[in-house]
């Protein structure tokens, strides 16, 4: 080899291997996928869209059901739109009588007349034409989206054909009711005593439900009704329907509405909420005449008095079908919602209640595969209440903001309500045993255990007394010994403290875990100089609730909880002292030291109601009033070195960290003009109060990759088709296809949790049930043998597959009709 | 001796007519005054009474206290680990908390005095729920922060809209039957529809259609740095809201304003001017313009008190951040305080208004007399 070449060759060598260094040592992308995030407020979902289409905003992020914009996003092919189910509507009936203080008779204090009810209306009209296709039928309490619905299947699609519309039906049987409460028709008109029955609906005014409460005047009408139809807002018809004395009868229908805030895993306590008087206090609640079963199996479901699944399972079914027959309401339809977007730009959207809701959204919004640049989020309302963790704004809007700016120990899942680790490593759970507590298929983070008592340590701390202001342990409290049904060992990664840093600089220390602790109790004794009335039932009842709690090592981060609370899936036994205030954000001790000082004294609050009471303003770190207050006690803090509760917190915080992190404090207020200092993927760069715009930037020292998230990117809710013969003699085998896909793509096995099965006969009643067999990514099949078909009735019958994927809370259904023959 | 005496008689006659005149002001300024707080009074106390349906909003709002702390509290999962009395307790004692600090239990006819009293005495204290942009609960603060957006939309509109037709006005005036007069006429029954309807139209051909001008909000976001940048940027904002307003407004208004100096310039006394050959410009200004100056002195302050109350759809449709939007948040919202206090603000601007018109129309009209019983 010539010199030449062997230099030309030494070159590409080095060039090579220089570019192959570089590639190797290309850092992956942190934080968020975007450098920018601008949110400004846009009310109108109509414009929102228009402006979605002029590039003027990118998400947003306000859900809505209205369809003349979604036929828009349709229609368009630069848009697209995120789902969510966390809405849905019913009808309340006034249950009193048979007849009102004035002697007026009022047919739905007859409960069979309320259960005929349900075949009175059809839900799939409502859905399809009141709702413009933005609702699916509902029949049950459950909503299909949620996991409980997929617990029940069978019983609940049973449920919903039993209660299918059959106007005729209903007809005869609210017919022969009122016949034997001594109403009679006179020309087509049903009188008792002498006069007409008029049925007052009361139809909420602000959206759909207003047209609902004229369809359902139209079919009370049909059987012989004289209807009145009164229009009004909520805040109008609260006095009256949930406030007023059924007796008065000054309303019998009333089309109600509820939302979900999250994708519940456990829907067991709503029974009590909807049929019984226990969860609500309100004078419709309190004559309620829950049939004595529901009444029993709902407070069994709420305070879960059950020791396995099945058993679940069954009171959970008989529930439903009870509240049939009690039906003091009855539900009409689920609710659409949609979170509209430009097409190129994807983020996590909660089930529920869409973006704002989820804590991935950050870390997850993206344009096409860019990295970097700004995407702008519209969001009806912006800036609505001040920002502090204590108790500042809970509002969705500005929760949308807050969620970007803080982390978590663990996040929860936006497509099924479970949680993931996330600053945690691991738990450890113990539960009683008999307590129908399970992990998911995957769930490596979570060690579940059942133990016959579980004994609480006599030196582990049970709360913050306010008034003697130190920690009582279990032993002091409890000298006779305290067991408590679950306890959890709480791991957090072994690199929390080096890699977690708030947005001012300081690093995260154990501090920022105990003082909004103390903090939290201290808050609700008189003594304490930071006393809020508002706070002292809820501290009082949570120390008679206390079970107690431990630290096991400071570094890495290890503490164990005992608690009186338990749910049903393993994972959200969990006990996280990393972001104290979940709903309303998370601050450093720090800057929280310097709201103790203006609240102590008498110039700021923490929540609206010591402000009102005081006349104060309400603290926000955000924004307003409160920041030259805040700046005025951080400089007395930076001059004295403020600790509070410094006895015992002394312990864990040092005077060097004090001076440092006031000293941050300060400069961050000097650059950036607001004492919002978060740790979360994005901070605040600046808010604009009057204009409502908020800015967030992306956090340069966040130690998770923006790709941690990345298949949170959108639901995959599975897609169903099924295949089979046309028709079978009893006694012969009959197998169908199940195929399942996701946006045209077999749906991978690992990821379907089971595909059940149902047929129906023609009368609606379930038949057989049973659960398919995995075949290939994508593809289920279902056999029935010989035996099965043997049994089923000559005639039509359907089989419908339900698949339950374990990505999504949603199950997808798929129905095919047979028939059998002799 | 008797030029002396009559010049003291002169003296005194003069100064018992200033005596007079002085007390007769004195006397105009006080009944006046005294009559205009006695109006502001009950309109602002029947604001009061209709702003809280004579009391019945009370339980409308307890009504949604106990809606809000019950759902609260159904939708907190710890509740399930806590007796059935315990949970009432936490509820009961949440709600009446929440009462005590809205004055609710107390008697309503009570609490509207008070709101009458704070109100009158301007003493605007804190909101019940509204807060202003910033977080803060001082209806001051409030109303504070949306005055200047409200103030620089509604002016800048509202004069040029003034100014324009009352010029437009004089011109046609002067081309009576020309083409413009009779284009200006034909156009006039589109100023039926208000600005918020031209505004959904302009927003639709000039921000979602051709993207020349934003579709709202009062600066670009995020906000340019650099004060000459914000204010291009705010102008550039308000391009369309006062378009809107002067498009919906400026044919009818030129029309009236027409109409109006037709009518004084064909009196005889212009009459006679013209055949005593004075210049047109002359007539215009001493013979047309003069007598008519106390209505558009009227016109001009009743849009100057008008700025004050801003556009309510007009702000929602530009999400303008102004006075007009707040009035309505605080309606739906039914926080008094805030009602109270922008009732009570344009109640004191409007008598100040009148009592100044008063005085103004004395020294631009020689006819008319401060509390000269009509003269």
């Amino acid at each position: 080899m010539s010199k030449r070449k062997f230099g030309i060759s030494f070159l590409v060598t080095i060039l090579l291997l220089t570019m192959a260094f570089a590639v190797s040592a290309e850092e992956p992308r942190m934080a968020t996928w975007v450098d920018e995030v601008i949110i400004v407020e846009e009310p109108s979902v109509t414009t929102a869209v228009s402006r979605l289409q002029a590039g003027d905003i990118d998400v947003y992020a306000t859900t809505s059901s209205e369809p003349v914009p979604f036929a828009t996003i349709l229609s368009d092919p630069n848009l697209d739109y995120y789902q969510t189910f966390g809405s849905y509507s019913e009808l309340t009936f006034n249950p009193v009588g048979p007849t009102f203080n004035d002697g007026r008779y009022n047919p739905f204090g007859n409960r069979k007349i309320r259960e005929a009810m349900n075949m009175l209306i059809d839900r799939e009209y409502i859905a399809q034409e009141l709702y413009g296709g933005l609702a699916l039928p509902k029949a049950l309490m459950l909503n299909n989206a949620y996991v409980d619905y997929s617990r029940v299947v069978e019983t609940a699609r049973a449920l919903e054909f039993k209660y299918a519309y059959d106007f005729e039906k209903a007809k005869d049987l609210i017919t022969e009711q009122l016949l034997a409460d001594g109403a009679n028709l006179v020309n087509g008109k049903w009188h008792y005593d002498g006069q007409p029955i008029e049925i007052l609906i009361l139809a909420r005014s602000e959206d759909q439900r207003a047209a609902v409460g004229d369809y359902v005047a139209d079919q009370l009408e049909a059987i012989g009704f004289t209807t009145k139809v009164d229009y009004r807002t909520g805040t109008e018809a609260s006095p009256i329907w949930m406030m007023g004395d059924p007796w008065l009868g000054e309303w019998h229908v009333y089309t109600g509405g509820w939302g979900a805030g999250a994708v519940y895993r456990d829907q067991g306590h709503l029974f009590n909420q909807m049929y019984t008087r226990r969860t609500m206090t309100q004078p419709l609640w309190q004559a309620l005449e829950p049939i004595p079963e529901l009444d029993e199996i709902s407070d069994k479901l709420y305070y879960k008095n059950f020791t396995s699944m099945e058993e679940r399972n069954a009171l959970y079914s008989r529930a439903l079908e009870l509240a049939f027959e009690d039906s003091p309401r009855i539900y009409t339809v689920d609710q659409i919602s949609y979170v509209a977007r430009r097409a190129d730009v994807s983020v996590a959207s909660d089930l529920a209640q869409g973006v704002s809701s989820t804590a991935l959204w950050p870390s997850t919004l993206r344009r096409g595969d860019e990295i970097g640049g700004t995407v702008t989020i519209g969001s009806a309302q912006v800036l609505v209440e001040p920002w502090n963790p204590v108790g500042g704004s809970n509002w969705t809007f500005d929760q949308l903001p807050m969620r970007a700016t803080f982390d978590r120990g663990f996040i929860s899942n936006p497509f099924t309500g479970n949680y993931m680790p996330h600053r945690i490593e691991r738990i450890e759970v113990t539960v009683q045993e008999g307590l129908p507590v399970a992990k998911e298929p995957g769930s490596d983070w979570v060690e579940l255990k059942f133990a016959e008592e579980i004994q609480v340590p006599g030196d582990a701390w049970l709360y913050w007394d306010g008034d003697q202001q130190r920690m009582i342990t279990v032993a002091e409290k409890y000298p006779e010994g305290l067991t408590a049904p679950r306890h959890t060992v709480v791991y957090y990664r072994e690199d929390l403290f080096d890699t977690v840093k708030w947005h001012d600089g300081s690093p995260y220390t154990v501090g920022d875990m105990l003082l909004p602790t103390i903090l939290d109790w201290d808050r609700g004794f008189e003594s304490s100089e930071i006393f809020d009335p508002a706070a002292q039932t809820s501290v009082q009842s949570a120390m008679n609730n206390a079970r107690g709690w431990r630290i096991i090592s400071l570094d890495p981060f290890v503490y164990e909880v005992w608690s009186t609370s338990w749910y049903i899936d393993a994972e959200q036994n969990i006990g996280d002292i990393f972001a104290p205030y979940y709903n309303y954000g998370a601050q450093p001790w720090h800057t929280l030291a310097i709201g103790v000082m203006a609240e102590a004294a008498g110039e700021l609050a923490f929540t609206a109601s010591k402000a009102n009471a005081l006349d104060v303003e309400w603290l926000g770190y955000n924004m307003g009033p409160s920041l030259p207050i805040l700046d005025k006690h951080l400089d007395k803090a930076i001059e004295t070195n403020y600790l509070p509760w410094a006895h015992f917190l002394s312990e864990y915080i040092s005077e060097e960290e004090i001076a440092a992190r006031y000293a941050n404090a300060k400069a961050w207020y000097q650059e950036k003009g607001h004492f919002w200092i978060g740790n979360g993927p994005m901070y605040l760069e600046a808010v604009y109060p009057t204009e409502r715009i908020v800015h967030l930037k992306r956090f340069e020292d966040y130690s998770e990759p923006a790709d941690k998230w990345s298949m949170f990117d959108k639901p995959r809710i599975a897609e169903a088709e099924m295949f089979g013969a046309a028709r079978v003699r009893a006694g012969e085998e009959i197998r169908f296809e199940v195929e399942i896909t996701f946006e045209g793509e077999p749906y991978p096995l690992e990821h379907i949790t089971e595909v059940k099965f149902i047929v129906l006969d023609a009368t609606g009643a379930v038949a057989i049930s049973g659960y398919g067999e995995p075949v290939a990514d994508g593809l289920y099949e279902i056999v029935l043998t010989g035996e099965q078909t043997k049994a089923l009735p000559i005639g039509s019958n359907t089989i419908e597959a339900i698949v339950l994927p374990s990505l999504v809370a949603s199950a997808t259904f798929s129905a095919h009709t047979f028939v059998t023959l002799p | 001796m008797q030029n002396i005496e009559t010049a003291q008689g002169q003296a005194a006659f003069v100064r018992q007519r200033r005596m007079s005149s002085l007390n007769r002001i004195l006397k105009y300024v006080l009944v006046r005054g005294l009559t205009l707080l006695v109006t502001v009074t009950i309109g602002v106390y029947l604001a009061i009474l209709i702003a809280n349906g004579g009391g019945y909003v009370d339980q409308m709002r307890i009504g949604q206290i106990r809606e809000q702390v019950s759902l609260i509290l159904a939708a907190d999962q710890e509740m399930q680990f806590v007796t059935v009395q315990e949970r009432r307790a936490i509820e009961e004692s949440m709600i009446q908390t929440q009462i005590q600090q809205l004055g609710l239990d107390r008697p309503f006819a009570v609490r509207s005095f008070e709101y009458l009293w704070n109100g009158l005495t301007l003493n605007l204290g804190s909101a019940d729920y509204l807060l202003s942009d910033s977080g803060s609960r001082q209806v001051r603060n409030i109303l504070g922060e949306r005055l200047g957006p409200t103030l620089l939309l509604m002016a800048t509109g509202q004069l040029i809209l003034f100014f324009s037709s009352l010029f437009l006005g004089l011109i046609l005036s002067r081309s009576y039957g020309s083409f413009l007069d009779k284009f200006i006429i034909a156009m006039a029954p589109t100023s039926s529809a208000p600005a918020w309807f031209y505004g959904m139209f302009l927003i639709l051909i000039f921000a979602a259609l051709l993207g020349w001008l934003p579709f709202g909000g009062m600066v670009a976001a995020p906000p340019p740095e650099g004060t000459i940048a914000r204010i291009l940027s705010t102008l550039k904002h308000m391009i369309l809201p006062v378009t809107a307003m002067v498009v919906s407004r400026i044919f009818s208004s030129a029309y009236s304003r027409r109409t109006f100096f037709l009518i004084y310039s064909s009196e005889d006394y212009v009459e006679m001017a013209k055949a005593k050959g004075l210049s047109d410009r002359e007539i215009e200004r001493r013979y047309v313009l003069r007598p008519t100056l106390p209505a558009i002195i009227t016109s001009f302050m009743l849009v100057v008190i008008q700025l004050w109350v801003g556009a309510i759809v007009l702000e929602t449709v530009f999400n303008w951040p102004g006075i007009g939007r707040l009035t309505q948040q605080a309606i739906n919202m039914f926080d008094t305080p805030v009602i109270v206090a922008t009732t009570v603000i344009y109640a004191y601007l409007l008598a100040v208004t009148v009592f100044l018109l008063d005085i103004i129309y004395s020294l631009v009209d020689p006819r008319v007399k401060l509390g000269g019983g009509g003269n």
